[in-house]
């Protein structure tokens, strides 16, 4: 049975008195959903990070 | 007591420590500490020698925006005055700051580690460098008019 991990993280940037809120979602398992890939070794983990910004549908320039 | 590092506080030190910042915090509630921002509490941490400063942009704010950064009292084994938190909060007003989440929420709301803004210093004591104060250890504006106070 394929197991994923999602871990929700978040903070804010700010610049010049201007705040964006922003998600970072980290999506990880010991192998993908198809099972073509397995990361190597005992703890390998393969995986996506995505991460946007909070009510607006394109970051800032600013936002690295 | 309190450990954060090598530094071993007392609980009347850190009590202390807390009053004297929540007294400079006090002044920028209705005085913006950095622009759009106001000070809106200064609660005083229950596991490390810290405190939650919560910012916002105030009620009338066209865009309201909410802050609650984890500020530790003791960095690299040495005490946090009050006016270095002080400092480190204006500098938001330049360059561009990014700070993530610590795991904890409070009032439902994500806090951020603040850290990154009072690293630095030479101070040796917790408390030798705050003057004995009166006052609560901290306070927080549930809604605008009424301060929360934590003796």
């Amino acid at each position: 049975m394929l197991m994923a991990v999602v871990a929700l993280l978040g903070g804010s940037a700010i610049k010049n008195g201007r705040q964006v809120d922003f998600v970072v979602k980290v999506r990880y398992a010991k192998t993908t959903d198809d099972g073509r890939y397995e990361a190597p070794g005992a703890k390998g983990k393969a995986g996506v990070v995505t991460a946007y910004c909070r009510g607006m549908q394109k970051c800032p320039s600013w936002v690295n | 007591m309190s450990v954060m590092g090598q530094l071993t506080c007392s609980e009347e030190c850190l009590a202390r420590a807390q009053r004297a910042l929540a007294a400079a915090l006090w002044h920028y509630t209705d005085t913006p500490v950095v622009r759009p921002y106001y000070v809106r509490g200064c609660v005083p941490d229950q596991e490390d020698p810290a405190v939650i400063v919560a910012l916002w942009t105030g009620p009338s704010a066209r865009e309201k925006r909410n802050l609650f950064l984890l500020v530790p009292l003791v960095s690299g084994g040495l005490p946090v005055p009050p006016w270095r938190v002080v400092a480190g909060l204006m500098r938001l007003g330049r360059g561009t700051h990014l700070f993530g989440s610590v795991g904890r929420r409070f009032e439902g709301k994500p806090v951020l580690a603040g850290s990154a803004l009072v690293e630095g210093g030479n101070q040796s004591c917790l408390c030798d460098s705050s003057p004995e104060s009166e006052g609560p250890r901290g306070f927080y504006f549930e809604r605008p008019g009424e301060p929360r106070r934590y003796p």
